[in-house]
């Protein structure tokens, strides 16, 4: 209960709630402009949240999380261009509907679906974080190393599933930059070429803005222009029977979005597609044939699974220190800032954050709904914003996002270095995603690789007592089988 | 055809020529962090040596970029490679309109964090960088352009000096 009573008097302030209400507005209106991700508003949002305490840096980057998501919906039902790639299923119910006039009613459909899609996530990770906390707090450094491993593998795999390898070797790529700096036991410089900037290693923030900011400010200033035209919405709240009706879609999209969610970097995009197709083949008669030319069903499905993706996002990240998506990962290593350590023992180390957590998400799913029906009409005047004046604008954001951390100019060109290289690596089809992954959980599993050999040395264990650790194995069978799958995606279908 | 099919066809025939070069630059990376890695001290035995996970990550990321090289060759990825520098091709990438904003862009971004960053105060630098961006890019009324950079800098300014107090980048820290 104490610890209930330190989060609760943490989130319910003045400034926490002001914080939150802002961050909500921008977050709408980021989300609506078309071309710009939820990803990139975290990570130039995390550079800011430097000087703030973890409770508001958790807050705001909730806050822009939620928002980003919920406005990216706009542009795909007002003028058929989905914000984020979410909202593609989105788009293809939504412009349809608004075509024939029921714009401002399948936004508003967008709306509600999320705050149920919001609500469904967050009491599943009330419920179950405990549960998984109890078995994390079993597990040791050799499963730890290999829970992290995992999870920049199937990052790797989902993020680029034509050829995983290139994924991987993102993911791979970001473990070796995790390994610059002075190794954590024996105090070796590694990597740091004497020079004194990289001897506390490369920090995240400049990287995540690289690749997520820099990176594409690039990419949209040298792609053609898009010119967009945004349509009367009309009447905005459904009604109540809708929701209703559509209760089944409810419940088994908020099932997928959690699970989907669950999954290291299998992201809200994977979890409204599958969900989207689900209730397609679910739906019968008329309905049916609405798919495609504008379908109820198959905008709350969608908008369900999307939004309950970030309960399931939150699940691993709390329990056991995985980032469930990229946004989760910005988080992660904006809490590292701040010397918050999520995992099992979070709650002993810093007694109320956890509740925050929860509390946090339902003041931003509430503060959500409200907001983003209050400003669907000014917020469809921002699709009228052309990337050639918004890039620009975007770049002097990201310079103090990188520099604001430490005040450091190496830290400027380290994103500038990173948005360049990430330019290169998408024109070849490498995903961002993996690379940031292996940033920030290598040194866990450096850290925790070695001490497990060490403890297997030390207790003379040979391959049958490692092979006899339940977890361990399964970990490895897991690891095992996604590059298996990765490598032999055919012969490995079930 | 479609154009969708032109587009995947066209990748499918990028990708090749682009793998193979990554390959030989991935292998090359790898060989030199496994060697370096191999090549530190080791304590107490290799159990806890810090070259260790650079090591093996340097290991099996060898291994991975084994695989895209002979995927890329099997691809006749060297074939393209060579086809696309001599055809003309690439000098035809290079006069494309997308290289050209690409190379506007990077060269704008370069020139506002390396130089202007280093050699002014953030407000003067900022308000250069977005007034030259905003005209190459916009290509707006000059007017429009400078209202628009002042405004952002002036924004950018009192948000995050005043507000957020923080210290941002350029001479006047």
């Amino acid at each position: 209960m104490e610890s209930l009573w330190i989060a609760l008097r943490e989130g319910c302030t003045f400034n926490m709630l002001f914080f939150a209400l802002i961050t909500i507005v921008l977050g709408i209106v980021w989300g609506a402009m078309p071309g710009v991700s939820t990803v990139m508003a975290m990570a130039l949002l995390v550079g800011l949240t430097v000087k703030m305490s973890p409770y508001e840096a958790i807050m705001v980057l909730m806050a822009i999380m939620v928002a980003s998501m919920q406005g990216g919906s706009i542009p795909a039902v007002l003028i058929n261009i989905p914000g984020k790639a979410t909202a593609i299923p989105t788009a293809i119910e939504g412009y349809p509907l608004t075509q024939k006039g029921e714009g401002g009613l399948a936004l508003g459909t967008t709306i509600v679906s999320s705050f149920i899609g919001n609500w469904i996530g967050i009491i599943a990770l009330i419920l179950l974080v405990p549960l998984i906390m109890a078995i994390a707090m079993k597990i040791g450094s050799w499963e730890l190393s290999l829970i992290a491993l995992w999870g920049i593998a199937i990052c790797g795999t989902l993020t680029e599933k034509e050829k995983p390898i290139k994924g991987w070797i993102s993911g791979w790529l970001g473990l070796l930059i995790a390994t610059v700096g002075v190794d954590p036991i024996h105090g070796w410089h590694r990597f740091t070429f004497n020079q004194p900037e990289l001897v506390d290693g490369v920090g995240y923030i400049p990287i995540i803005i690289g690749l997520f900011g820099l990176t594409e400010v690039f990419r949209a200033l040298s792609s053609p222009t898009v010119i967009t035209e945004a349509k009367p919405v009309g009447r905005i709240i459904p009604k109540f029977s809708m929701v209703r009706k559509h209760f089944g879609t409810i419940l088994r999209s908020g099932f997928i979005g959690l699970v989907i969610g669950a999954l290291p970097a299998a992201g809200a995009n994977i979890a409204s597609f599958l969900s989207y197709i689900a209730a397609k083949q679910r739906a019968k008669g008329e309905e049916r044939e609405r798919f495609g030319k504008g379908s109820y069903s198959g905008l709350i499905a969608a908008e369900v699974a999307d939004n309950a993706c970030i309960g399931g996002d939150v699940l691993p990240t709390l329990t056991l220190g995985i980032p469930g998506s990229t946004g989760m990962a910005i988080l992660l290593g904006a809490l590292n800032f701040h010397a918050v350590r999520v995992g099992p023992a979070m709650e002993t180390h810093h007694p109320g954050l956890l509740y925050f957590f929860y509390i946090s998400l339902i003041i931003v799913n509430i503060l959500t709904c409200v907001v983003a029906l209050a400003m669907i009409k000014p917020a469809v005047k921002v699709l009228t914003l052309k990337k050639e004046i918004l890039m620009p604008l975007i770049v002097p954001l990201c310079a103090i996002g990188a520099f604001g951390i430490n005040e450091s100019v190496f830290e400027l060109y380290t994103m500038l270095a990173i948005g360049l290289v990430g330019v290169a690596l998408a024109k070849m089809n490498y995903p961002a995603a993996p690379m940031i992954l292996g940033v920030i959980l290598g040194p866990m599993i450096d850290e925790n690789l070695r001490k497990a050999i060490m403890i297997f040395q030390g207790q003379q264990a040979s391959i049958i007592d490692i092979l006899s650790r339940p977890v361990g194995t399964l970990m490895l069978v897991i690891v095992g089988f996604t590059f298996y799958k990765g490598i032999f995606p055919r012969k490995g279908r079930i | 055809m479609k154009p969708s099919e032109e587009r995947r066809e066209q990748e499918a025939e990028e990708t090749p020529a682009a793998d193979f070069f990554m390959g030989i630059v991935l292998m090359a990376l790898s060989t030199g962090v496994g060697y370096a890695a191999w090549s530190w001290p080791r304590p107490t035995g290799m159990s806890s040596a810090p070259g260790l996970l650079p090591f093996l990550i340097a290991l099996t990321l060898f291994i991975m970029s084994l695989g895209v090289f002979v995927t890329s060759l099997k691809n006749r990825g060297f074939q393209r490679l060579i086809r696309f520098f001599h055809s003309g091709d690439f000098q035809k990438s290079l006069a494309g309109e997308d290289t050209k904003l690409l190379r506007f862009a990077l060269a704008t971004v370069l020139i506002y964090t390396v130089f202007l960053l280093n050699l002014l105060p953030f407000e003067v630098a900022t308000f250069i960088y977005t007034a030259g961006s905003l005209y190459l890019f916009w290509r707006a009324k000059i007017y429009k352009v400078l209202i628009l950079a002042a405004s952002a800098t002036a924004f950018y300014s009192i948000i995050f000096k005043v507000f957020f107090r923080l210290t941002l980048p350029g001479t006047g820290i």
